[in-house]
């Protein structure tokens, strides 16, 4: 009895485990990935941020919704979903580039990390519905100055 | 009288007699030589099976909070969750972690079920890892992180009492050292295997969770054989076994209680925890501890950082190579810590403090150092010396509390040092970085910590003590119960030594009060001398400093009043004790409550109440403070005809009442006291108290004065003579016969 108990545990424990070797939900994919600025590295203004997407073609299938300083939404929420004084760092993209001419400081951080920034790129459908997780995301300093 | 006295003299002598061997089978041998380990574990047939499993199931339990917080900014763009409720989950995960920790330990109070609740915790925590991986939304991830929190309060609460009863003493220092090493080696591991899994395996943020959580899972079923060994099964069971050893095995007195009937509940055990000095100081040392650990490794981040520009990545390595020097540190010096216990707990504690000031000084060299290397090795041998620091004292702080309270001893450290440590030194020291910069801030909970070495050190002068109470405790409970077994007479109640405080104002001094079944007992004195207070000590409603009180065989120091109650103990206070918006009937069936909902009980003892006091009968209705002084005290004395007690302890019923009134009352007491009920007469007039007993106790200022027959009390004119001419009734004095 405590042997097949332990066995059943054992292939709980396992199925997962055979289910994270194929799909893309829990091993890292290259369908969305963020190509410029790198991540971690110091950028001047204005700068150019590209991503490249696979299997995904804007404006065929969709748009590319860019996050500037924000969380972006959870799968399946609609980018309508945002009121519209509420769309603030939010970019809808039907490229695979977004220049930004100028980054402000942040505010209410600590004032070394007032010129850290972040971005993150999401895929949404034609109905603006994010589709899955797939996100790209780059982290950088811009460089203030001549 | 003589031949309980003697009795009760007899179970505390064997409480001294078994002091040095009691001490020695808590493991406290004076020794300093140190038995081989392996050597041991092969006498005594033991394997590392339990100190492996439950060190595995620590690491494991790492897992889910190191996978979240090093994947939090990829969890919270996964599933759009802002980063601020990320934040906010790993301290709702530390919450419930602290608060389930008492809950866990309530849960294996009644039954030796440790074993049990370790397994099925870590098999709950791995799973919750495992189902990590595949939540939805932030709901579901906040149910299983607090999931995941609740269930690793048993790593606080049952981990290592549940290992000190797996062990001999003679391996409790290096057990317990070898188990912290285990959970030090989590903080490296787990971070590790995060990396090797998103680093080499490419697996996202929900592929980690379901790797570790199905690793967690196997690994914990290794902890499936793990068993609990019964409360104290190496040091109270063997010193109960030496108590034991040539007495009597006969049948036990019907009369006594059950051990069920008088073993504390959780409410009992924490209060009883609290009243322990050693307990008291740790608990201080670690609250202190708590506001220097928990945001040091915080502080340090920001100091490698913007002292050395090191990126997360490499934070992340350095921290986990610190932990190999704390597993290391444990290791090498469990030996340490094993002689030092056998040989001398306030040692340890001494050696701890000074560790602690060591660990201190070189966190110090760490923010002075000029080269990397050098801060890497000062870090390391500091927060090694903090693990050592923690190994010691829990080795000594378990060990000097009872084996059944050891859970809830040990929860009670987790929520002092997380709890009010940590939250207490987030809202002390927030802001310290922006003030005085990062050394400034890692300087400050240096300072902190510095508080804690000297609290812990002040620690050595209380051990002893209180081992030693613990070791008395044990044996006089054993002898008592030998005496039972040898049907010794033992009295109804037996209060010995007792001392009591209102706050710091000490009201009984090493009061010995003693009463036999179906004895009637006057407790004479001066007003203030502490005749009530002596009663509220019997009745559970004060909890004396020092001393114990035994009652039909059975420790009941610290049981509450209201359990106390339903044993048989029953005090009608001083002063008209009626509830005077309530009427007479609504007054008794608030007497009645013990018997819950046995309407019969309750209806029948409202009868025979009312067929006492016929005048309350015909007031039944009438609100309890519109009757007379007379009639209020009848009816507080209707408690007694409503409970049937075994003890009742009757305060100031005389007071203020006319003779005649007096008269019917004490006819009451006395019919109460032929039907076998034992009852403590506290009275101001010796008068009418000598009139009614035959035994007697006269307190002045705290002390017992006078113990022994009423009629010599009389002779005794020195002590009696206040009393008698604070007289309230007229009756002439003459002691009973």
């Amino acid at each position: 009895m405590r042997r097949r108990l332990r066995a059943s545990l054992a292939l709980v424990a396992l199925a997962p485990l055979l289910a994270g070797c194929g799909p893309y939900l829990f091993r890292e994919s290259d369908r969305l990935q963020i190509t410029a600025p790198a991540n971690y590295t110091s950028v001047r203004q204005p700068l150019t941020i590209r991503w490249r997407a696979q299997d995904f073609s804007a404006p065929r299938d969709g748009r590319f919704a860019v996050f500037v300083d924000r969380d972006p939404m959870a799968p399946g929420s609609s980018i309508g979903d945002y009121a519209p004084q509420d769309r603030g760092g939010i970019y809808l993209v039907d490229g695979t580039s977004l220049r930004l001419n100028l980054l402000t400081p942040l505010t209410g951080v600590d004032p070394a990390e007032q010129n850290h920034h972040d971005v993150t790129v999401v895929m949404l459908d034609r109905n603006g519905d994010r589709i899955g997780e797939y996100a790209g995301f780059t982290e950088f300093t811009v460089e203030h100055g001549r | 009288m003589s031949q309980i006295g003697d009795i009760i003299t007899e179970v505390e002598s064997g409480g001294r007699r078994h002091g040095a061997e009691g001490r020695a089978a808590m493991g406290v041998t004076g020794a300093t030589h140190v038995e081989g380990f392996w050597a041991e574990l092969r006498r005594h047939r033991l394997t590392l099976y339990p100190v492996i499993a439950l060190g595995l199931l620590g690491i494991v339990d790492q897992f889910q909070l190191n996978a979240y917080i090093i994947q939090g900014p990829e969890i919270s763009r996964g599933i759009g969750m802002p980063r601020g409720v990320v934040a906010l989950l790993v301290s709702l995960q530390g919450l419930a972690l602290t608060l389930a920790a008492l809950p866990i330990a309530a849960g294996v109070e009644g039954a030796p079920r440790r074993g049990l609740v370790a397994k099925t915790t870590g098999v709950a925590w791995s799973f919750a890892t495992l189902f990590t991986g595949l939540v939805a939304n932030g709901f579901g991830l906040g149910a299983l992180m607090l999931l995941d929190g609740a269930t690793s309060g048993s790593v606080i609460a049952v981990h290592q009492p549940l290992l000190l009863d797996s062990y001999p003493t003679s391996l409790r220092g290096r057990i317990v050292s070898i188990y912290r090493a285990f959970f030090e080696a989590g903080s490296v591991l787990a971070p590790l295997f995060v990396a090797l899994l998103t680093g080499v395996f490419l697996l996202t943020w929900r592929g980690v969770f379901l790797a570790m959580g199905g690793t967690a899972v196997l690994i914990s079923l290794v902890a499936l054989r793990l068993r609990d060994p019964g409360y104290g099964r190496w040091d109270e069971q063997r010193l109960r076994e030496s108590v034991r050893a040539g007495g009597a095995e006969d049948s036990g007195d019907a009369d006594a209680l059950r051990p069920e009937e008088h073993r504390l509940h959780f409410f009992e055990i924490t209060r009883r925890l609290m009243m322990i000095p050693t307990v008291r100081r740790v608990l201080l040392a670690y609250a202190i501890l708590g506001m220097l650990l928990v945001p040091l490794n915080s502080y340090f981040v920001f100091f490698l950082e913007e002292r050395w520009g090191l990126p997360p990545n490499r934070r992340g390595l350095f921290f986990a190579g610190v932990a190999v020097f704390s597993v290391a540190m444990l290791l090498l010096s469990s030996r340490i810590t094993e002689r030092l216990f056998r040989s001398s707990p306030p040692g340890l504690f001494r050696l701890a403090a000074a560790v602690l000031f060591t660990g201190l000084c070189c966190i110090g060299a760490a923010l002075l150092m000029p080269a990397f290397a050098a801060v890497f090795v000062a870090f390391g041998l500091g927060t090694g010396c903090f693990a050592l620091v923690i190994a010691m004292v829990q080795t000594g702080y378990l060990s000097i509390v009872r084996a059944q309270m050891r859970p809830h001893a040990a929860a009670m450290l987790g929520i002092f040092i997380y709890g009010v440590g940590g939250i207490g030194g987030a809202v002390v020291l927030s802001g310290l970085d922006v003030r005085y910069g990062v050394v400034g801030s890692v300087a400050a909970v240096l300072g902190v910590g510095l508080l804690a070495s000297l609290a812990l050190d002040s620690v050595h002068r209380l051990v002893d003590r209180d081992l030693d109470r613990t070791v008395a405790e044990v044996v006089e409970e054993e002898e008592l119960q030998r005496m039972q077994r040898s049907r010794a007479r033992l009295p109804m109640l037996a209060c010995r030594n007792v001392d009591f405080s209102y706050g710091q104002l000490q009201v009984l001094f090493g009061v010995d009060f003693t009463v036999d079944d179906g004895e009637m007992v006057a407790l004479l004195g001066t007003n203030g001398a502490g005749k009530s207070t002596l009663l509220r000590v019997v009745s559970g409603l004060g909890l004396p400093d020092k001393g114990s009180v035994r009652y039909r065989g059975a420790e009941i120091t610290y049981l509450d009043a209201e359990r106390r109650l339903r044993l048989g103990i029953t005090q009608v206070p001083g002063g008209r004790a009626v509830f005077g918006p309530l009427t007479v009937l609504e007054n008794l069936r608030v007497y009645a409550y013990a018997y819950g909902r046995q309407k019969r009980e309750v209806e029948s003892g409202i009868d025979s109440a009312f067929a006492a006091f016929p005048r309350l009968a015909e007031r039944r209705n009438q609100p309890a403070a519109t009757l007379s002084g007379g009639e209020q005290q009848m009816l507080g004395l209707a408690k007694a005809l409503i409970l049937k007690p075994r003890l009742l302890l009757i305060d100031e019923l005389s007071l203020g009442l006319a003779p005649r009134i007096v008269g019917e009352l004490m006819g009451t007491v006395r019919s109460i006291n032929r039907a076998g009920v034992a009852v403590v007469l506290v009275e101001q007039s010796a008068n009418l108290a000598l009139s009614l007993v035959e035994h007697a106790y006269f307190m002045e200022r705290g002390q017992i004065r006078f113990d022994g027959r009423a009629a010599d009390l009389v002779q005794h004119t020195d002590l009696v003579r206040s009393v008698f001419l604070e007289g309230a009734s007229g009756t002439t004095l003459a002691p009973a016969t």
